[in-house]
């Protein structure tokens, strides 16, 4: 799909004709920048949409490198152009018990290079073994930290299909403040299929296949999985008809 | 014996504690329909309260999800198998012993029942450690076993005490993506709070979307440490 360039004031204009066109005064406009943002971030964090690469000189001997502010989660490691394999901690402290002491062309079981590399957290990874030279380069591919769109002239490149589900999640998130109905609406449930956050999470959900593996995920997703195993056959709002 | 500075460099993050005060301003129309400016308009919510909710939950998400950790060693005493805890500690997430050959290994998490069951002379002999315990100890003390003959080094790897926000700009101590989520769950405390401003069926859609933070940055980091 093709990307288009959206400024700050194109997305803040779009938000305003669903909430209601110009005369919507409900929101002032640093508040919606502000949903602007927020909506964002979260479409970010649960997609992954933009991504970066972090260059890190190597140290000989060390194990550990942080993962600076620039990259939220590391999805992919390579040494000099070598992509590392990913493992666990645990399986490098049940397979490799001495793994942290070990640098590359230690010999017997320890390779002449780095090999795989381990997520200890969102701030650090360790590789092993640990590189034997100074200023060999890390590669880190990760998901960036959101654009900060701060002015108007502000832009983003984004598909159309990523635009409606920023603008969904905006709208919804500008309801917040109104609560009742209106914001309810936008929620997703077994009787409200269609809701705007249901819609926005299962298209994120269509981007990161891991949302699907999360049940809790499944579920926020407007799937009444409780409700459905205990009476699979009945709608919890009795409607009219045959059944 | 004392615990080293952090090991590792600290990563630095951008939102902070003055912009989320703003953003809870309007999300709970505390604006009074202009631009918010760090203060509630109204009586039903305060600041503070907002502030104590945020700090409690910015804890509990690395609490829960252990995604932002620290690094510290210290050296160990012959024979002396427990140690103070840095006093930012919060929770332990992995703890490595290295010996005086220089080998670095995990040791594993066991407890006193394990112990008492499986290593029953654990109280009095000596030996290269492997497990560690938290368990049947004073407040803030961890324990090696066996503690070894030798001197070592351990490190400990654990979630730390964030940063205390204040309302003064301070940067919260969790990437800037995930802070949608802590603001949602100091939304929820404050929805949840007896009075005027009680709204339980949006406290609980923000605790859901706290709640999705926290398994977001468990599926991100699987396999972690």
């Amino acid at each position: 799909m093709a990307y288009t360039q959206v400024t700050l004031a194109q997305l803040r204009s779009q938000l305003l004709e669903r909430l209601g066109g110009a005369g919507a005064n409900f929101w002032t406009t640093d508040e919606l920048n502000g949903y602007i943002q927020e909506s964002l971030r979260v479409f970010n964090s649960l997609t992954g949409f933009w991504r970066t690469r972090l260059l890190i000189p190597t140290i000989a001997g060390q194990h550990w490198y942080t993962i600076s502010g620039t990259i939220t989660s590391s999805l992919r490691v390579a040494w000099n152009n070598f992509p590392l394999n990913p493992v666990s901690l645990e399986d490098l402290d049940t397979g490799q018990q001495f793994w942290e002491s070990e640098i590359a062309g230690d010999g017997g079981t320890v390779p002449p290079t780095p090999t795989m590399f381990g997520i200890g957290a969102l701030n650090l990874i360790a590789v092993w073994p640990a590189d034997s030279a100074d200023n060999n380069s890390l590669q880190v591919d990760g998901i960036a930290a959101t654009p900060l769109l701060a002015s108007d002239s502000d832009f983003i490149d984004i598909g159309t299909e990523e635009l409606t589900m920023i603008l969904d999640y905006c709208e919804h998130a500008s309801l917040f403040k109104e609560g009742g109905a209106e914001f309810a609406a936008t929620l997703p449930s077994d009787e409200n299929p269609g809701s705007i956050l249901g819609n926005f999470l299962k298209q994120a959900a269509k981007r990161n296949a891991t949302l699907m593996n999360s049940e809790m995920y499944r579920k926020w997703m407007g799937g009444d999985v409780n409700g459905r195993e205990g009476n699979p056959q009945r709608s919890k709002v009795e409607r009219a008809g045959a059944r | 014996m004392a615990w080293s500075a952090p090991l590792d460099t600290a990563a630095q993050w951008n939102v902070t504690d003055a912009q989320l005060i703003n953003a809870s301003a309007y999300k709970l129309l505390e604006n009074d329909g202009v631009d918010a400016a760090g203060t509630y308009s109204s009586e039903m919510f305060t600041v503070t309260q907002f502030l104590n909710s945020l700090n409690a939950r910015q804890q509990q998400f690395l609490d829960l999800t252990g995604a932002i950790i620290t690094r510290r060693s210290q050296p160990t005493t012959p024979q002396v198998p427990r140690y103070a805890l840095p006093s930012d500690w919060i929770a332990t997430r992995r703890l490595v012993y290295e010996n005086i050959d220089g080998d670095i290994y995990a040791l594993f998490r066991s407890d006193t029942y394990m112990l008492d069951n499986g290593m029953s002379d654990w109280m009095y002999d000596f030996a290269a450690p492997t497990v560690f315990s938290e368990s049947a100890l004073p407040t803030q003390e961890i324990e090696i076993l066996k503690a070894a003959n030798d001197v070592g080094t351990v490190t400990l790897t654990y979630t730390a005490l964030a940063a205390t926000l204040t309302g003064l700009g301070i940067k919260l101590s969790v990437p800037d993506d995930f802070t949608p989520y802590i603001l949602y769950g100091a939304l929820a405390d404050l929805l949840n709070s007896d009075g005027a401003g009680k709204d339980l069926r949006r406290s609980i859609y923000c605790e859901q979307r706290f709640q999705q933070g926290v398994e977001l940055a468990k599926l991100l980091m699987r396999g972690a440490g």
